[in-house]
């Protein structure tokens, strides 16, 4: 059968240029193997060029899929299965590329892609490194290539192809419509859809980032190897070290950016919740800064050698296996965002990859232990590297026990348990990573100041005072001053939360302080310090927000959850929901809130929901502060025409707090049906009607018509009923329902009482008017909320920042002297 | 041995025996409806599906922070759960719940809620079918 409409061609290039990746990474691997064994510079020459010119066919096929696949998504054509589950014609163009990541497919072409540019800047750069570095990276490539082909290779499945069309797919291959060649034209017109979630501008820029970290992580890895390999023990550090610098800027502003997605679009409330899938990418970053430093020691003074293979080893596999977590659905119930896997191919594949490499680096590291040199003489207890080497391995500790619990899953898989993180995850992993930080920010602070090899006493007792003193005065003034009273957890936790901020504060002071005094000020080489103030900032700010996040939407109904316990200690209510009824301010924390609508705007999906709040001085009603969020949700239509809410957050920002919004529930549009009447009664001014929940009172009637009121706009005659409605509950509320008539046509302006269900109006009668009364939860619109205060905030994304930058300075200062 | 060397294992030693200790306190179990009943107060992770048969009782007007519904689990368990936040939006569409929580006598004391929608291609293909036979009398 020929179908209609199709776009065959793209497809089959496709296939073409995966398998042509596919096989041109083998050459590539073979031939720079064949390179680095070459003894003869002819040879090696001569594999070189063949080596090189595969990997940049491989770099060409690479970017070629992803320009097709862009195309198929670009263009809408819903026969391939790729754009069908991943867009949809509606979807702004800005989404699109966020389509292709987030297929399963998208995000290992985009690890390959970054593969293929990294490994140029290799061949262009790292001269007799080039041929065993690439030997692994362009396996790696072998590995990243084979998820994207979708071959059957007796009877197994090897990767999935993005090029595949739906009417080869099951369940859509049985379906009758396929047997209608114009199906494309009749039935298979639009595609499913970008999962909301991931319509946010940060997906389209944090997979590339978070992913050119991960792409990365296999160069230092290489490096490593090729210093096993070429027997250089000590020579492969040094142009790693950039690449190792690189990759850590790349990893940790990708996963920072991955929180800042969290708290700007996911309604967990905050930008960390130790999620298998955070925890997950957290780990290579806390080892690969851990193996940075030791790489450090080892090339400033000989320690350290063998623990620098480790370090960098433990990275790379780490990172494989924090893809396999996420990827391949083994995580299953214990996470909220893991990716559904493609299932048992993809969990083998995977576990092959990162068996191949975890025997290889094994089999080449016992292979060349002996020759490794090893100093015997111990490091002094003064010197900075004994000290580095104790932070590196504080990073191993943070890292293995995030690992172990983040595992829980798997070791659930292999034992055959039953096992689950307890009742409360967050604490388990703070209450451990609070005295990781106490000591890091101490080494932070100190080891900077020590000198390689031994530090006399009253060097850097001299030069640490003054910076000791001055972070000892700022951290007690903020712990004095700062309202940190977070004792939900006794205290003990408390204290360390205190010295905890001092480690940190004095990271930050003493970081700056060196970049003045130890260096001198001297820029260029003072990445390491400037990374080192960010991490301090970093660690205050997550101290800080941590510990005063305030959730202002509780509930201060009078009910009393027992056990519940809130974070300053007391009895809790628990209850962090408030239900805003359109129209009624309602007081929340030292706000006053109002919902004031909704609305959406043409070519947005989403459903924007006006909050107002209002501070006002509790003495003089002087208003202190007013704003507006705009909270957002998407209308997701589910099973049986029910319309589900997926909500995103606002914010209001100020220098030193966030204010932090979110939709958690509103009635269904869908399923509100107006049943109720009219009741009309004859009134005239002064009289009373009685409703459900109080009574309405006629204040006066206005009748007017065009030949007694010259004002009157637009209409012939008009009659108005001024009321007041009391409320049982004491409240009043004004009202003014109406009756307009145009060319002998009746226009009735309906008034309502949002807070107690009224609709009013106003019919004409012989003899005079009647109020009609309606009562209707139809007409009540109300959205329930959370809110949460913030402090500090701004001052995580700064020390994100700055930290980067301390990467980057240091990784470009040291590629230069490696190149110089 | 060298003095980092004995550093290194004194902390990862450290490490261990921490968590060894702290373990049996950290780590809960997955249960059934009927095991958990018979671990009243303690927390639990149950595996559960949504009883479609019954209200599902959340009125946000009254009280938003008060859910009751019940859940069945694939031995044929079944309880009232009771919640005190609100209602996750996909609950009605779920196809399976990870109730995280206290057995509180008959009441399950939900604490967490995690919730598996069958996404809308990915792993139902039952009901990718009817979707698709949806789409054919649609035209």
């Amino acid at each position: 059968m020929v179908y209609e409409g199709e776009h065959l061609l793209i497809g089959q290039m496709g296939h073409f240029f995966a398998l042509l990746s596919f096989t041109a990474s083998l050459v590539a691997t073979f031939s720079f193997f064949k390179a680095t064994r070459a003894s003869n510079p002819e040879e090696h020459n001569s594999w070189k060029k063949l080596a090189r010119i595969s990997f940049f066919i491989e770099t060409v096929s690479v970017i070629v899929i992803f320009a097709l696949i862009y195309t198929i998504v670009y263009n809408h054509y819903f026969e391939y299965l790729y754009a069908y589950k991943h867009s949809k014609r509606s979807l702004p163009v800005k989404f699109l590329l966020s389509c292709i990541w987030e297929g399963q497919e998208g995000s290992f072409l985009l690890w390959n892609f970054w593969h293929c540019i990294l490994g140029l800047i290799v061949i262009a750069t790292a001269k007799k490194w080039e041929a065993p570095v690439m030997t692994l990276v362009s396996l790696g490539q072998v590995f990243l290539a084979s998820f994207l082909v979708g071959i059957y290779f007796f009877d197994v499945k090897i990767g999935s192809s993005p090029f595949v069309l739906v009417r080869n797919e099951m369940p859509f291959a049985s379906a009758p419509i396929f047997q209608d060649p114009q199906y494309l034209s009749k039935y298979w017109r639009d595609g499913n859809g970008l999962n909301v979630l991931l319509q946010n501008y940060w997906m389209t820029i944090h997979p590339p980032v978070i992913f050119l970290g991960f792409a990365s992580t296999i160069f230092p890895f290489s490096f490593a190897f090729a210093g096993l390999w070429k027997k250089d023990f000590s020579g492969w550090i040094r142009p790693a070290m950039p690449w190792a610098l690189f990759s850590a800027a790349m990893l940790g502003i990708g996963i920072m950016m991955g929180a800042a997605w969290a708290y700007e679009s996911l309604t967990f409330g905050g930008y960390w919740a130790w999620d298998p899938v955070e925890n997950a990418s957290l780990v290579p970053w806390l080892i690969l800064v851990g193996g940075i430093h030791v790489m450090l020691v080892n090339q400033s003074t000989g320690y350290s050698s063998k623990a620098a293979y480790w370090f960098l080893f433990l990275n790379f596999l780490l990172l494989l296996y924090s893809t396999f977590l996420t990827r391949t659905g083994v995580l299953g119930d214990t996470s909220v965002h893991s990716f559904t896997g493609e299932g048992d191919s993809l969990f083998w594949h995977l576990l092959l990859m990162m068996g191949t490499f975890a025997a290889l680096y094994i089999i080449m590291y016992f292979k060349n232990q002996k020759h490794i040199p090893v100093l015997k003489k111990e490091e002094d207890i003064s010197s900075r590297e004994f000290w580095m080497f104790v932070g590196a391995l504080v990073f191993f500790i943070a890292a293995a026990y995030i690992t172990f619990y983040t595992s829980l899953p798997v070791l659930n898989k292999i034992f055959g348990t039953q096992k689950a993180i307890g009742e409360d995850p967050e604490y388990i992993y703070n209450r451990v990573m609070i005295l990781i930080a106490v000591v890091l920010g101490l080494l932070t602070a100190i080891t900077q100041y020590l000198r390689y090899k031994q530090t006399p006493r009253s060097f850097w007792m001299k030069k640490l005072i003054v910076p000791t003193v001055v972070a000892l005065i700022i951290s007690v003034a903020v712990s004095a001053f700062g309202g940190i009273t977070y004792n939900k957890y006794g205290i003990g936790y408390l204290g360390a939360i205190h010295l905890a901020l001092f480690a940190a504060v004095y990271a930050v002071i003493a970081n700056a302080a060196y970049i003045w005094s130890g260096l001198k000020g001297r820029l260029k080489a003072a990445g390491g310090s400037v990374a080192h103030l960010g991490f301090g900032m970093v660690l205050v700010a997550i101290l800080i927000t941590s510990s005063k996040k305030e959730i202002i939407s509780i509930n201060r109904t009078g009910i009393i959850i027992p056990g519940l316990i809130d974070p300053k200690g007391k009895e809790d209510s628990g209850l962090e929901n408030v239900t805003l009824i359109q129209g009624v301010p309602t007081p929340m924390g030292k706000y006053t809130v109002t919902y004031q609508g909704d609305s959406t705007h043409p070519g947005d999906e989403k459903l924007y929901f006006r909050v107002n709040y209002v501070r006002k001085d509790s003495a003089s009603g002087e208003i202190k502060e007013h704003f507006n969020l705009y909270p957002d949700a998407f209308l997701v239509k589910g099973e049986g025409g029910r319309t589900s809410l997926s909500a995103n957050p606002d914010s209001r920002h100020y220098w030193n707090k966030d204010i932090f919004t979110f939709i958690t529930s509103m009635p269904d549009p869908s399923s509100i049906k107006d049943t109720a009447s009219f009741k009309n009664r004859p009134v005239k001014a002064g009289d009373t009607v009685f409703y459900s929940k109080g009574f309405i009172v006629v204040n006066q009637v206005i009748e007017a018509n065009k030949n007694t009121n010259k004002d009157l706009p637009l209409v012939d005659s008009a009659w108005l009923a001024d009321v007041t409605v009391y409320s049982s509950d004491g409240r009043t509320y004004k009202a003014s329902p109406a009756l307009f008539s145009k060319d002998q046509a009746p226009l009735p302006k309906l008034d309502t009482v949002m807070s107690q269900s009224l609709v009013l109006q106003v019919n004409k009668t012989e003899s005079g008017i009647e109020l009609g009364v309606k009562e209707s939860s139809a007409v009540m619109k109300y959205i329930t909320l959370k809110a949460f205060q913030f402090p500090f905030i701004g001052m995580l994304w700064l020390g994100v920042i700055i930290m980067t930058t301390g990467f980057f300075m240091s990784a470009w200062h040291r590629a230069r002297r490696v190149r110089g | 041995m060298k003095r980092t060397h004995i550093i290194a294992l004194v902390l990862i030693a450290a490490a261990i025996a921490y968590m060894l200790v702290t373990m049996s306190k950290d780590l809960t179990t997955y249960d059934t409806i009927a095991s958990a009943r018979q671990k009243q107060g303690q927390y639990i992770h149950l595996i559960a599906k949504l009883d479609r048969s019954k209200q599902i009782e959340y009125n946000p007007v009254e009280n938003p922070n008060y859910l009751a519904f019940y859940a069945v689990d694939s031995l044929g368990g079944h309880t009232k759960v009771v919640y005190h936040s609100a209602k996750p939006p996909e609950l009605e569409t779920s196809e399976r719940i990870v109730l995280k929580g206290k057995m509180n006598g008959e009441v399950f004391d939900c604490k967490e809620i995690l919730l598996k929608c069958p996404s809308k291609y990915k792993d139902d293909p039952a009901h990718q079918e009817k979707d698709l036979e949806h789409k054919m009398q649609d035209y």
